[in-house]
Order: C-alpha cells, then structure tokens, then sequence
C-alpha cells in the first residue's frame, strides 16, 4: 500500500478521534485541521521534559534515584485524571505532565545504566526494570482504558449504525475513494 | 476515403452508432483500396471500439494503422491523431510506461509541429495517465493546461472533458463536493455539444458520488439516465458499469434483492468471459444470493468465481486471495445450508490452514465462528466451544465487528449446557457491546438470568427444551413463563418459601443497583406525575420509551402494584402506607393508559394469533394462580410474585411490540 494510499485510509488522520461533536473536546482545530488534544498535551510535556533534562542532569545533577522519584510523582496524575475525570484543563495538564514524566523515564533509564557501569549498584538495575515494567504496562493499560470509553461514546451514539456517522463521514468518503480509484472507471481521455 | 463515406462516418460517430460504423468499416476493408484509405478504416474501427471499451479489438486495429504510418510519408496532423489514439488505447490496455513515453515524446520532439487542440489533448490525456499512477497534483497542473488553452480557443468539446476529468481526480481524492461540482460543468457543456455519450458517461459517474455517499435517490436518478443513453447506442461496457454501479449500492445499503436483479446478467456469462474486476461483483452477488436463501443459484455464483479465480490466477490463487477467502466461506456456508457438514468442515479447515499460514487473524474470527456454528449443529458442544471462544478471543483482540454475533453464540452453547453462570458472564459482555436500544432488552435477559442463577433452577434445564433459539427475543419470555410456572405449581410449600426467601434477597440487590445506576435521572415518581397529567406527552413517547417505563413501573413497584385491568380482583393500593397511595394510583392510571393505547391485544396481535393466544393465556393463568395464592402465602412472597410476573408482562409485551415491529417491516419490504 503506497503512503498516499495509507494517508487516504486512515481513518482519523491526527485527529484520533472521530470527527463529530461527541468528540470536540477532545480536540484542537489547528488552522482549520482537527488535531488530537491528548497528544499535542503529551508532546508539549515531552518538549517541556527535553528542555528540563540537561538542566537536571548537569546543572542540578540529579541521580538515578531522584529521576525515578520525579517519574513516579509525574504519573500519578495520569491514573488519577483517568479515573476521577475531572474537569478537561485539568486532563490537559496531567497530558502535559506524563509527557514530562515519559522524558523523566527515560533519564532515570540513562541513568541508572550509567551508574550500572560505574559500580554495580542492584537498585540501578531494579529502578530499570520497574521504570520498564511501568511504562509498557502503565500503556497498555491505559491505552485499553481509553478506548474502552471512547468506544462506549459511540456505542451509545444513534448513529453508531450508521455507515456514515458524522464522526466517520470523511473517512467513509476517503476509503469508498480509494476504492472507486483502484476500480478506476470514473476517466474521461480527449 | 470517399468524401461521402468520410461524412457519413463523422455523422455516425456524432450520433455515437459505434455498431454501424464497425459493421461498415469491415465491409469497406473487405474491398481493394489504398494503404492509406486502409489506414483511415483501421483507425476508424480502433476509435469505435475504443469508444464501445472493446480494447482488444481497438488494439489490434491501432496497430494495423501504426504499421501503414511506418511505410508511408503521411501529414503531421493524422500522424499525432493516429500516435494519440494509440497511446490512449495503450494506456487502456494497461500499458501506462509506453502510453506515457508516446506523449512526452509528442511534446519534446514536435512542440512547434502541434496545433493548440492536439497539445490540450495531450496534457489531457497525460494528466489522465499521472492520475492513474496517484501523482495528483502533478496530473491536476497538468488537468489546468489543458483547460486554459481550451478555454482560449473555446474548445467547449475539451472543456467538457477536462472538467470530467477533474471531477474524477477530486472524486478519487473523497473531494465529493468539489468533484460534483465539476461533473455538473462537464455535463453542461456535454449537453451544449449534444455529446450524448459524454453525458452518459458523467451522469454515471455522478451517480457514483452519490452511491458512494448512500444517497440512493440522487444516485437512481443520475444511474437511470446514463442507462438509458448506454441501452440506446448498444454501449453494454457503460450499461454494465451502470448495473454494477447500482448493485455496489444496494449492497452497502442491504437491499439484497435489488444486488441480484442487477447483477443477474453475470449469471450468464462463461467462466472464460470472467476478468478480475468481475470476481469482487460475483462476491456480492453471492452473499446477495445467500441472504436471500438462493442457495442453489448461490453454489453455481460461487463456483464460477472460485472457477475464474484458478483460471486467471493459473492456480496460485494466492493472488487473490481475499476473494478466494471469501468465497470459500461463502460455500461453507451454502454447504451448511444444504446440511452438507463434512463438506463445509472442509473447506473452514483448508480456510483455517490458509488463514493460520498468512497469519489472517480476521479471516481466522469468521473461520471459528462459522466451525463453532457448525459443531453447535452436529450437538458437539465440546468442540463448538473451543472454536467460539478462540474466535472470541480474536475478535475482542482485533475489535472485529462479529464479536456480539460470537457472544450470542457462546451464550447458547453455554446455555445449552446449563452453564448459567457463564450465561451471565456472556450476557454482561454482550451488554459491552450492544447499542443503547437493544440494551434495555439484554438488561431483562441478564435480570432473568440472575434469577435463574440464584434460585439455582438448573434442574429445569430440560424444560427448555422447546426453547427457540437466542436471537429469538422469546427465550426470555418463555424462561420467566416457566420460572413463574415452577414456582407456581411446586409441590412443597417448604421449596416455594425457599425459593421466594432466595428472589426477596435479589430483588433487593437488583433494586439498589437500579437505583444507583439512575442518579441523574430525575425520580420516577416526577416522570410519572407529568405524564400522568399531560396525555399528549404520553402519546409523544416513542414505543421503546413507553416500554422502559413500563419497564421501570414494574419494577419499581414490585412490592405494591399490578394492573387492574388483568388482576381486577387485587387492589394492592388499600394494602399500601398512605405515602404509598398516591404514587401507585398515578402508575396505574398510566400503566392502564399504555396498555389500553398500545398493547390492546386484540389490536396489537393482530394476524400474529400465536402470541395473542401466549398472552391471554400468560394472564390468565396467572389470574388464577395468584388469586388462589392470595389467602394462602404471606404478603412478601406474593410481592415477590408479582415481581416475577411484571417481568413476564414486560417481557411478553417487549415480544409483542418487536414482533409486530418484525411484521411492519417486512409489509413495507
């Protein structure tokens, strides 16, 4: 499948969600472009986590141990906004948090590696593991959780039968596209 | 070419008699002539079955005019004619590289050489060749050149078929406004230059659009025109695009019958006849055939396309194998049908060897689901379970759509075992998956189930024999039919007060769980109040409404309530604490309302007098029991009773209304 192909398929494009208004406030309307809240929330803490890390690592010198500490503090708040639901700015921060955490992760990670090699310290090599453990179950878990609920909107939705929701409309169109494309009966030659 | 013949040739091409002019072509070859006058007959024929979309016989005859261009000195403009038609007819039989080479080389060596007309044309036709290969913006700058220079030199002819044109790239790119905007144009200007094919041509285009969008009047409407421009000038190419159009259609919107009528004329066809663009219509044809319960006809479809599927493939239908895939299934399932098992177990395990090989794990969902279906037939629970629950597994990982379908199935295989607990499980799974309007009804089931569950009747397993199958709403009815009944008619008291004792626990659980899942509603009582006072909002109510409520009455009111107008000899309101009074007495204004509005039975049963006689029947039997009862049990159990039976009551007129819903429907079909 070529990429145009791919890019004509996908169904949400960047905005991951479906486009009608069940969904609005799960988005920002960049320059007439849906464009998906959560991760420009999440990217924007990764920025922020990025521009923090050097600072942290050479000017405050932080060790492995207050790296884990920060990520751990940093998540908490992902669990928390999932299940108390609270009000969006709200969610929009603890978004912006993770991604901060997600940078904390993978330095406490570099960190640990490192003082790993200088001396064999076994809570480097534990703090690897249960960083590891939390961000790929912590994802998956949440990730499940998420579209558990997003899914449950449009199960709820009277149109969730309907083959050209509003949500679902443009991509609909774009997949029945293709299609006609490959069919490829709509030329006309001079 | 003799002048006379050379007019005579344009007027037929204007009035686009293809036919005629290919029939006097051949007969004019036949007789001596000039190379040159030869040439002019074979382009003639090339243009005419080019415009029939016969391109092997257009190929063959460019290619005669191609090599009497190489013999003879002849004018510039009949040799860029002649190289245009050849590079068209080339790009037609798919041989886009040396279509594409024809033009750039048209436009390198002999720019100055070409008039203003030929060069539109080209870009026209190069754009065509871009957008086939995806390079849109390439093809759409390509598409404006030539549009300007026709619109400089009024080429309206162009114009038309380059707005066409642009209709298409937009339509490919899921542009539909726009593109149906530029249909509209080119049709215009089709019209202007009496370009009767053309505007078949766009009308079905047009009427893709609007297919694609489901929008089955305006797609009919453009369809049927270009249908009948293609019937008139013997274009079967444009009338078969148009059927094919038309079934595509009916297909997303389910109308099967209307797919059959459409497709039929591939019935006719040979297997040698068949090309790869046919087999995916012959998929929908089938599985049309198939809902349809055609199965006969259905076995014959499905083996001509597994036939042309190895014919053009030469034996490695791997090639298409989506298509194989599917009508594979589709003949395991007419083997199902025709109670041939070994056969379709068959072909479900060459499928599942197939599927597991190329690690198809949606393909593999359908493949458990349909073997699970198939030892659920043969009585092999075992086996059935193991191949539901593996395609449940899947289907839940990939999110497929079958998952309620296979849920369904694992209820009634652990239904049939006796297996309530799971039933429950299922049935809160299903529950997941199900949209709001067919939740109230799984809610009722999964009530019954806890019930069935809790007063541990398993034993009564075998009274269910007679049971119809889930996907029949009845089995609720009939399992809280035989709950009351066994409870009813049990021998010892002791067992009755046992029983009773066990469902008093439960409803109280059920009705805490009730009320802590409506906190945001407002209370029942102000509902009811309202309605109770505004008739005309009662009327407003749609039927599922009206069946929630009297839903939620019945259950809200176990303790205290029942119809009088099926258990007059009961007045429940006289037993009630005062603060009780009034509230029972409004729901049963309300409840007497509906029943009179809407479950009338000799109204609502109407030409259904099975579940006339079930629900007279049901209360009947049910006046009688509880009235003899009513000396003999204490008031709690009776309350307890008149729980079970307002869940009946629901239940039966949930079955009322969805079977006379069923009925409607299948009138208006």
């Amino acid at each position: 499948m070529s990429r145009r192909e791919k890019w004509m398929l996908s169904p949400y494009r960047l905005a991951h969600h479906p486009l009608c208004k069940n969904f609005d406030d799960h988005m920002y309307i960049i320059r007439g472009h849906k464009v998906c809240r959560g991760c420009i929330n999440l990217y924007g803490g990764m920025i922020a986590g990025l521009i923090l890390a050097p600072i942290m690592v050479f000017v405050l010198k932080v060790t492995f141990w207050m790296a884990f500490v920060a990520t751990v503090s940093l998540f908490i708040f992902t669990p928390i906004s999932a299940f108390l639901e609270p009000p969006r700015l709200i969610k929009d921060i603890c978004r912006f948090l993770l991604g901060i955490a997600m940078i904390s992760a993978g330095l406490s990670i570099i960190l640990s590696i490192v003082t790993l090699a200088q001396a064999m310290n076994w809570w480097a090599f534990a703090v690897i593991l249960i960083t590891l453990f939390l961000y790929f179950t912590s994802r998956a878990y949440f990730t499940g959780f998420r579209n558990r609920k997003n899914e449950q909107v449009c199960r709820n939705c009277d149109q969730f039968y309907h083959p050209r929701c509003d949500g679902m409309v443009d991509a609909v169109d774009r997949a029945k596209a293709v299609e006609s494309f490959n069919k490829g009966d709509a030329f006309s030659e001079q | 070419m003799v002048d006379y013949l050379a007019e005579e040739l344009q007027k037929m091409f204007k009035d686009h008699n293809y036919t005629s002019i290919i029939k006097l072509a051949h007969r004019e070859l036949n007789q001596k002539m000039s190379n040159i006058d030869k040439k002019n007959y074979y382009f003639v024929l090339a243009k005419a079955y080019y415009f029939l979309g016969e391109n092997k016989q257009a190929f063959e005859n460019i290619k005669e005019v191609m090599e009497i261009l190489e013999l003879h000195q002849l004018p510039k403009k009949e040799v860029f004619d002649a190289k245009i038609e050849y590079a068209k007819i080339l790009r037609r039989i798919g041989e886009k590289k040396q279509a594409m080479e024809i033009y750039s080389e048209l436009l390198e060596l002999h720019e100055s050489s070409l008039n203003d007309d030929t060069r539109a044309a080209i870009y026209h036709n190069l754009a065509n060749l871009h957008m086939e290969q995806g390079n849109f913006e390439e093809s759409k700058k390509l598409f404006q050149m030539a549009l300007s220079i026709d619109q400089i030199y009024m080429n309206e002819e162009g114009q038309a078929h380059t707005y066409s044109s642009l209709g298409g790239l937009h339509f490919y790119l899921g542009e539909y406004d726009e593109a149906i905007n530029y249909y509209f144009k080119s049709l215009n200007l089709r019209k202007q230059t009496k370009d009767i094919l053309g505007e078949a041509t766009v009308s079905l285009n047009l009427g893709s659009i609007y297919a694609n969008q489901l929008n089955e009047e305006l797609a009919n409407e453009f369809l049927i025109k270009a249908e009948e421009v293609f019937k008139e000038i013997n274009h079967e190419k444009g009338f078969h695009s148009v059927l094919n159009t038309k079934a595509r259609l009916y297909y997303s919107l389910k109308n099967f019958d209307q797919v059959i009528t459409n497709l039929e004329y591939l019935e006719n066809k040979e297997a040698v006849e068949i090309t790869r663009a046919h087999i995916p219509l012959i998929d929908i044809f089938a599985e049309a055939l198939l809902k349809e319960k055609q199965v006969i006809k259905a076995r014959n479809v499905i083996k001509l396309g597994i036939d042309s599927i190895h014919r053009l493939t030469q034996g490695k239908f791997v090639e298409m194998l989506p298509d194989y895939g599917k009508l594979k299934q589709m003949l395991s399932q007419v083997a199902v049908i025709q109670n041939k098992l070994d056969e379709a177990l068959e072909i479900l395990n060459e499928l599942e060897e197939i599927g597991a090989e190329i690690k198809d794990k949606r393909s593999l969902i359908a493949i458990y689901h349909s073997k699970a279906q198939i030892y659920l037939k043969l009585g092999k629970y075992e086996q059935a379970t193991v191949f539901a629950e593996q395609g449940r597994d899947l289907a839940v990982k990939y999110k497929d759509s079958a998952i309620a379908e296979i849920l369904d199935m694992l209820f009634e295989i652990y239904f049939l075992q006796g297996d309530f607990r799971k039933c429950i499980k299922v049935l809160k799974n299903i529950f997941r998956y199900v949209q709001v309007k067919n939740k109230q009804r799984y809610s009722l089931i999964l009530r019954t189930f806890y019930l069935l569950e809790n007063v541990k009747l398993k034993n009564i397993k075998d009274e269910f024999t007679v049971l119809l199958k889930f996907s029949e709403i009845e089995r609720s009815l009939y399992i809280l039919q035989e709950t009351l009944h066994n409870i009813l008619n049990f021998s010892s008291t002791e067992k009755k007060v046992e029983i009773l004792k066990q469902m008093s626990v439960r409803i109280k659980k059920d009705t805490e769980e009730i009320n802590s899942e409506n906190e945001d509603e407002p209370p029942l009582e102000e509902v009811l109040k309202v309605l109770s006072l505004d008739n005309k909002k009662l009327s407003e109510l749609s039927l599922v409404d009206l069946l929630t409520l009297l839903d939620s009455i019945f259950f809200s009111i176990k303790h205290k309530y029942i119809s009088k107008k099926y258990l007059q000899k009961i007045d429940w309101t006289e037993k009630l604490p005062l603060d009780f009074q009034l509230i029972i007495k409004q729901k049963q204004l309300i409840l007497i309302e509906l029943l009179k509005k809407h479950f009338n039975p000799i109204n609502v049963t109407f030409g259904n007098q099975l579940l006339e006689q079930k629900f007279n029947q049901m209360f009947t039997r049910m006046s009688v029991k509880i009235t003899e009862f009513q000396d003999k049990i204490s008031e709690e159990n009776l309350l307890i009773l008149l729980y079970l039976i307002s869940s009946i009551a629901i239940n039966t007129l949930y079955v009322i209304y969805l079977s006379d819903k069923d009925e409607a429907e299948r009138k208006d079909v």
